[in-house]
């Protein structure tokens, strides 16, 4: 590069812009730290929703991260790859990771106990600040669409916080000076660091999670360090760092850009290890086997990285390969929509402009409610059973049937039943909720413009916010009590999905053995306990 | 039309709601012989697939009494 054709990013942005404007720009966009939202203001970027849809058909695409890349009901720009913001450190360390100021807290406790550092030698300014960013942001636009000035002082008070308890002289923003934004080498690398960990160099770790390679070497140390991972500030705002993020531009060749976004959000594509995860869920669940039974792992010494520690000792990792608790958790992380949560406030929020067929409908949701749990999963068994009603269809449609009650799908219809129990039980609460909003709210947001959507959200949601808590522990304590439906259909040693709740109630009290029962009980009490004690000291520290 | 495509889709999740109870009904009018026919392939490890009718055998005799009985008298008739 000479002074001559040298440019800054401004510069090349600036002509970029013009390029796209005039109709003369790149028929693909990434548009990774570009204004994404101001060309969808100006109609520069074409909608995709159709190649999302199809790609998700296909294949399957997170529906989490579909509906957030919505833009007035329409997807303009889709992110192929995702990285997830993560806290790395101990039971402790993971509990205070759910949001920034716990986290701060515990960094703070812990300074107290060490002499070396607490956080990464890497978090430098940008970096710490960055990764702070990453998982609090969502946060940072009120309803109204302007920036919340509190959340976002609350956010750099935090990110003070977790850079005081250092001292500084070693900091050096590895993933800025080296790394260039996190992207190196043309590939996107995670800023959650772990191999401090393994050293003693530094207590707990945070930033993000880049891959399933990255994970399973986390899960690999876990051995040694007792750490594991969980969303950073995961309790507050569930975020994800999109990468990849494709658009097509409108006065370009559509079809054939379209065509390249479809590649891009495809199987094939999605299939790495490293560079995000995947938003392709076959891609996804592919690499997750892959790690699951890794060859070379299983050989003796068969994966094992060393690397000298700065104490001069050699320190080895040596990979396993993940396990399916592994798995189901970072599916989890990846995909923790509550549907039952959803479905019923849809459902209830539709009733509850229907008047008198309003409440018949309602009067058939609560049919379940009724009917006894041991001659319901008679049905299951006939749809779910290998040759049952479901693999009877799908063979009719020329598709493969599988064994939906011995392998992991047994979950899925652990949650269908679960859903289709208490979707009438939780549409009733709502209601009840609902009709505690005035309807002169409503008709003065309309005045002011407001459509049935932007009511719904800033309207509705703030004002059930009360009900939200019951309808959320009440169905928390349901989802405890599925073992009775596990047991009945799945027999005494089910799939291993479905299988702990009903071997503590049923095979144990069949075994009667009192003993490990009550323990078991006290235990799963303690949990619960915790969880909703958790949960209201969320919900009432949101209120203040 | 949203009003149209909102109740069609309460309707549709009420009636996969109560379809077992439905389920049930059409069952308590089977006897045990064409309930085994259904489920043999579940019950009894027979070839094909569950099946299941909206109208159990009973009805089916009952509203077709008139023509069975005809086409019986017409049988009878020609021989």
């Amino acid at each position: 590069m000479t002074e001559e054709n040298g440019v800054t990013l401004e510069d090349a942005l600036s002509v970029l812009n013009t390029d796209i404007l005039a109709g003369k720009g790149p028929d693909v966009l990434i548009l990774d730290g570009m204004p994404a939202d101001s060309y969808i203001e100006k109609g520069v970027l074409a909608d995709i929703s159709d190649v999302v849809g199809e790609a998700s058909q296909k294949d399957g695409i997170f529906g989490n991260i579909i509906e957030s890349s919505k833009k007035d009901g329409k997807v303009y720009a889709m992110p192929a790859r995702i990285l997830l913001p993560v806290v790395l450190g101990d039971e402790k360390t993971r509990s205070a990771g759910g949001s920034l100021p716990a986290l701060a807290d515990r960094v703070k406790t812990l300074s107290k106990s060490t002499s070396k550092s607490v956080i990464p030698d890497d978090k430098g300014t940008k970096t710490l600040l960055r990764d702070c960013y990453y998982a609090d942001s969502a946060r940072f636009l009120a309803g109204d669409g302007s920036l919340n000035q509190d959340v976002i002082r609350e956010y750099l008070t935090q990110a003070k916080c977790l850079y005081d308890v250092d001292k500084h002289d070693k900091k050096e923003d590895y993933f800025d000076k080296i790394a260039g934004d996190g992207t190196m080498d043309g590939a996107k690398a995670g800023s959650c660091s772990d191999q401090g960990l393994l050293t003693g160099e530094w207590r707990l770790s945070f930033g993000t999670l880049d891959g399933m390679y990255h994970y399973q070497t986390m899960v690999s140390e876990r051995k040694d360090t007792k750490a594991d991972i969980c969303l950073m500030n995961g309790d507050r705002v569930k975020t994800y760092v999109p990468y990849l993020t494709a658009g097509v531009t409108m006065g370009g060749n559509v079809d054939a850009a379209k065509e390249f976004v479809a590649t891009l959000l495809g199987k094939e594509a999605g299939i790495r290890d490293s560079d995000g995860f995947s938003v392709n869920r076959a891609a996804f669940e592919e690499l997750c086997k892959e790690k699951m039974d890794d060859p070379l792992v299983k050989k003796k010494n068969g994966a094992c990285v060393g690397f000298g520690g700065p104490d001069g000792k050699m320190y080895n990792i040596t990979f396993v390969n993940l396990k399916q608790a592994d798995v189901d958790k970072l599916t989890n992380m990846v995909e923790s929509l509550p549907v039952l949560l959803a479905l019923s406030l849809g459902v209830a929020v539709l009733l509850s402009r229907k008047g008198k067929a309003g409440h018949l409908l309602k009067s058939a949701y609560l049919v379940p409610l009724a009917i006894p749990a041991a001659s319901v999963v008679l049905l299951w068994q006939l749809i779910f059973d290998n040759s049952g009603v479901l693999n009877g269809a799908l063979h009719f449609f020329q598709l493969e049937g599988k064994d939906w009650m011995h392998t992991d799908s047994a979950f899925f219809v652990l949650v269908f039943s679960y859903i289709w129990k208490n979707l009438g039980y939780d549409v009733i609460l709502w209601m009840a909720g609902l009709q505690d909003v005035s309807e002169s709210i409503y008709e003065a947001a309309k005045v002011d413009g407001a459509g049935a959507w932007k009511s719904f959200c800033y309207i509705t949601l703030p004002n059930i916010r009360p009900t939200a808590f019951t309808v959320v522990i009440l169905s928390f304590l349901n989802s405890f009590k599925v073992f009775r439906e596990a047991y009945l259909v799945a027999g005494n040693y089910s799939q291993e999905n479905i299988y702990l709740m009903q071997h503590l109630f049923n095979n144990w009290f069949s075994q009667l053995s009192v003993d490990k029962m009550a323990a078991g009980s006290v235990l799963l009490c303690f949990v619960i306990t915790v969880c909703v004690l958790l949960l209201q000291r969320r919900w009432e520290g949101d209120k203040d | 039309m949203k009003k149209a495509i909102s109740v069609i889709l309460l309707v549709l999740l009420a009636l996969f709601t109560i379809f077992p109870l439905l389920f049930f009904l059409i069952g308590s009018f089977m006897g045990n012989r064409e309930l085994m026919e259904h489920f043999a392939p579940m019950l009894k490890q027979a070839d094909g697939y569950v099946t299941w009718l909206l109208l159990p055998v009973v009805f089916v005799f009952l509203i077709g009494q008139d023509y069975l009985e005809q086409g019986i008298a017409t049988s009878m008739l020609k021989e």
